[in-house]
């Protein structure tokens, strides 16, 4: 996927990039839920992140950064719905996965 | 040796006939012997279908079986209620309950049948000829064929056997079967009387008068109700009956009517009659043409059919019994009896399981009905409905798996204290619980919740983190004497001492304390103590902590202006909140103001009723870097006093203001207030012009005085509070529908407004993700905004 966006704007999808090197790519708009990747993303902050649609996250491993991108996922989907049923998440990840969402300010 | 045999064949299946009869047939291990062969005309039905694993043949070998299972056990008890011996359907279960094979001595074999229902097993004696009339002659030529055939494969090949024991026993049972009642009892007879002793020791052990006396009951109740009813019901059916249709080679049977127990003659021909009119009346149907056209063609026996679909029409009542649609299974019919879909019964049994697979959508539902008071309930919270954010999520997942969790890891301190208030909010914080907020290099301990916790919990606390030094314990009771000591005896060196609700440590333990920690405290906290914690505890702060920053002083009962005046010798103040409930004056806060207000950052006075301007003026003379300020339940402070304490005031903006309930108290004329008593219109304008631009709580509930143009003019269009987000302007009668909109207008981080008791707050529009709370109409207390801008009610 071409992540430039040097041609008109923005690419719509961006690359999130786990510790243990898997890739997870999601809605540009999805993404910028967390308030880290929001910032990472701006265009205006000239981070490599925002040149090259890439976010590498070197304290956050495979499992929960997919965690965090179907967080990403349901929450996009469902940002308009008030009456939502929380989503689920497994007991095991649930600091690992609280330490990220911190990180990430979600 | 007495061998005797039981067999529950209560869900026989054909397969297990066919094992039981390899079993029978089979030599015995010793005799080295070529495997059985079944019967050719043995065709053990694969299919499990009742209808056909009703077939005769099978019942045949079932009886084949019976018999030669009597060669090795002195005795067998067979209990049954499946179709064995019927041939119609399964619906027209067989009346036996119980096949009992009498006790055999060398080579007499009689079998014995009692109906289900009949005399019962105390009067097995007294049986009729109806009992073995499900033995056809032909039937009990092939059970002699049979039998003689085992013998043949076995060690006496001769033909002899012909004359063998067993031959001679089913032709005697078959004759027997013929004969009047009187001589039947002859074979019985003519047992050993060694076997008839045995069976009556065996029979002694059996279900007693209780089961018998239950049988005969149903049995007749079912006889009375087949009498009062057009056709009978399925369970009653007996197999007399069915045999009857199905087997019309069985001259004898057909002539002799079947009775029924407890029915008479006159009866029994009427229900006959009524049945075989509604049987003629199926077959003349259109849709049991088409049926029969559809499952087989027309070779086979329309009369077997015809009393299938007649008996499928009969649904069995109440305390009677059916075969269940699911298992099979015979069981007693109930009010509760569940109905399958397709039209059957289900056994309590498969109702469960059936139970159990529906549970997650029923629970689905039921979770859906509590859904809008939990709403509701985060609403007045203020949280607005929607997304939690993940961190939220997480904090929640990990309050529930407390039990689980054994450390937090290093968790932010920020994220720990979230897990902390939510468990406590859960009143889950127990002595298991408190474990996971006990991490040895830490030095901050917050318990929002400490009710469950013993002394013990809390002098744990002390052991496990030494180097403590913020400690914050809500609902702390039993935080006493003996826990004080404890901390007095250690080298922890509290900095942040906040303690709710330890009403048992005592003035002495405040005393000791104070001397011997007290100068490392930066922060004290005391909230609900009742008899303890006073004046001297006050007075001794002066000496002991000098470095004090931050006193709170909550619900206590014992301090007064005395005391009071003890704090403004602590220099370094910078923190005060006083809720004491003796009655206090404004001298003492004067003084303090006057000593050490100019570093007050906080300053709140709770349910101060007496105190005048002349409080206020020292806050407008000394206060410079205010920042959080309460003053509330008081009827003394005029609108003048606030508007000489916002005006001018050398004071930057501040952040949290809390003027709730300072208003005139006076029930005769609550409108008119001609000293402008409390905080008014005036007040309140000048408040909004010193603070607006940088408050963020702003709490004015019951300052009834401040008019509707003051709210007007302070939240007019044009103006901007980017900050505020809480508002309560609770009874304030001159909030309206415009003032709210207004309100929402020129607020836009608001995220709570409360207007409890402003009547005039009718139908007004809320933008998205705020909250109104306590608009007082007829369906709710709550507008919750919608993305359009129109407001809902929930």
């Amino acid at each position: 996927m071409a992540t430039s966006n040097q041609d008109q704007g923005l690419s719509k999808y961006v690359t999130l990039v786990s510790s243990d090197g898997f890739e997870f790519v999601v809605l540009r708009e999805a993404a910028c839920i967390s308030g880290a990747i929001k910032r990472m993303l701006d265009p205006k902050s000239a981070f490599s992140e925002a040149r090259t649609g890439r976010c590498t996250f070197a304290e956050i491993n495979g499992i929960v950064l997919e965690k965090v991108a179907e967080y990403f996922c349901y929450h996009y989907k469902n940002r308009d719905r008030e009456d939502v049923p929380d989503m689920d998440i497994p007991p095991e990840l649930c600091l690992e996965l609280l330490m990220a969402a911190d990180y990430l300010d979600t | 040796m007495f061998r005797y045999f039981a067999l529950d064949c209560s869900n026989t299946s054909s397969v297990f006939l066919y094992s039981l009869y390899i079993f029978a047939t089979s030599p015995p291990i010793h005799a080295t012997q070529r495997p059985p062969t079944p019967p050719a005309n043995f065709s053990p039905p694969l299919s499990a279908s009742p209808r056909v694993a009703a077939r005769h043949n099978q019942r045949q070998y079932f009886i084949a079986s019976l018999c030669a299972l009597t060669e090795y056990f002195d005795l067998f008890f067979v209990s049954t209620t499946t179709t064995i011996s019927t041939t119609t359907t399964p619906t027209s279960t067989t009346s036996y309950s119980r096949i009992t094979a009498a006790p055999i001595l060398d080579s007499l074999l009689t079998a014995y049948l009692v109906p289900k229902g009949s005399r019962g097993l105390g009067s097995w004696t007294a049986r009729s000829q109806e009992h073995f009339s499900f033995l056809t002659p032909k039937q009990t030529k092939d059970l002699n064929a049979t039998t003689t055939q085992r013998k043949d494969e076995s060690a006496q090949p001769t033909q002899s056997a012909a004359k063998s024991s067993s031959r001679a026993r089913c032709t005697q049972w078959s004759e027997s079967a013929k004969c009047e009642p009187a001589a039947e009892r002859e074979p019985a007879a003519a047992a050993s009387p060694k076997g008839t002793s045995a069976l009556s020791g065996f029979l002694s052990t059996l279900p007693s008068n209780t089961t018998i006396m239950r049988n005969q009951n149903n049995a007749r109740r079912a006889a009375a109700a087949a009498a009062s009813r057009p056709a009978p019901q399925t369970g009653e059916a007996t197999s007399n009956t069915s045999e009857a249709a199905s087997e019309p080679e069985t001259t004898s049977e057909s002539e002799s009517a079947p009775a029924r127990m407890g029915e008479t003659k006159a009866q029994t021909e009427k229900r006959l009659k009524q049945e075989a009119k509604s049987i003629a009346k199926i077959k003349a149907s259109r849709s049991f043409k088409r049926r029969r056209r559809l499952q087989h063609g027309v070779e086979e026996d329309e009369d077997d059919d015809a009393r299938a679909v007649f008996l499928e029409t009969v649904a069995p009542l109440p305390d009677q019994t059916a075969n269940c649609a699911v298992c099979e299974k015979r069981f007693a019919v109930t009010p509760y009896t569940r109905a399958s879909k397709e039209g059957g019964l289900i056994c309590p049994k498969c109702a469960k399981d059936l139970d159990k697979e529906e549970g997650p959508a029923k629970r689905q539902k039921r979770n859906n009905t509590g859904r809008r008071r939990k709403v509701q309930s985060d609403l007045l919270d203020g949280v607005y409905p929607g997304i939690k954010n993940l961190v939220t999520l997480c904090v929640e997942t990990l309050a529930k798996n407390a039990d689980d969790a054994e450390e937090l890891g290093d968790l932010p301190a920020t994220m720990i204290n979230k897990v902390a208030a939510i468990l406590s909010k859960k009143r889950l914080v127990t002595s298991e619980t408190l474990n996971i907020f006990l991490r040895a290099g830490s030095d901050s301990l917050t318990v929002y919740d400490g009710a469950k916790l013993s002394s013990n919990d809390y002098i744990r606390v002390f052991q496990y983190m030494p180097v403590l030094k913020h400690l914050r314990f809500r609902n702390g009771i039993q935080f006493n004497n003996v826990v004080m000591d404890h901390l007095l005896a250690t080298t922890v060196n509290l900095e942040t001492f906040s303690i709710h609700g330890s009403n048992l440590v005592t003035d002495d333990r405040w005393d000791r304390f104070l001397v011997e920690k007290g100068s490392h405290l930066k922060a004290l906290q005391v909230y609900w103590t009742d008899n303890y914690f006073g004046n001297e505890q006050l007075a001794l702060l002066e000496k002991t902590s000098p470095g004090l920053k931050k006193l709170k002083v909550s619900h206590n009962q014992k301090v007064t202006d005395e005391g009071l005046a003890h704090i403004s010798k602590l220099p370094n103040l910078e923190h005060i909140t006083l809720q004491i409930y003796r009655q206090t004056t404004s001298p003492p806060y004067v003084e303090i103001l006057n000593s050490v207000g100019t570093n007050l950052r906080t300053f709140c006075l709770s349910a101060v009723h007496v105190i005048d301007d002349s409080v206020l003026n020292a806050i407008h003379d000394n206060c410079r870097s205010l920042n959080k300020f309460r003053i509330t339940d008081n009827e003394a402070l005029t609108d003048a006093g606030f508007v000489s304490l916002f005006t001018n005031w050398d004071n930057p903006p501040l952040t949290y203001i809390d003027l709730h309930k300072c208003r005139l108290m006076d029930a005769r004329d609550p409108s008119i207030n001609p000293e402008n008593v409390g905080l008014c219109s005036l007040g309140f304008e000048a408040l909004m012009h010193h603070s607006g631009k940088s408050l963020k709580y702003l709490d004015v509930a019951s300052c009834r005085h401040i008019s509707r143009d003051s709210f007007s003019r302070a939240f007019e269009p044009g103006k901007l509070y980017l900050e505020l987000e809480k508002v309560n302007v609770s009874f304030c009668h001159g909030v309206d529908d415009s003032v709210v909109g207004c309100i929402f207008k020129t607020c836009p981080n608001l995220k709570i407004l409360v207007v409890f008791g402003n009547f005039d707050v009718r139908d007004v529009r809320v933008p998205k993700g705020k909250i109104l709370i306590g608009v007082p109409n007829a369906h709710g207390i709550q507008i919750e905004g919608t993305e359009d801008g129109v407001g809902r009610v929930v």
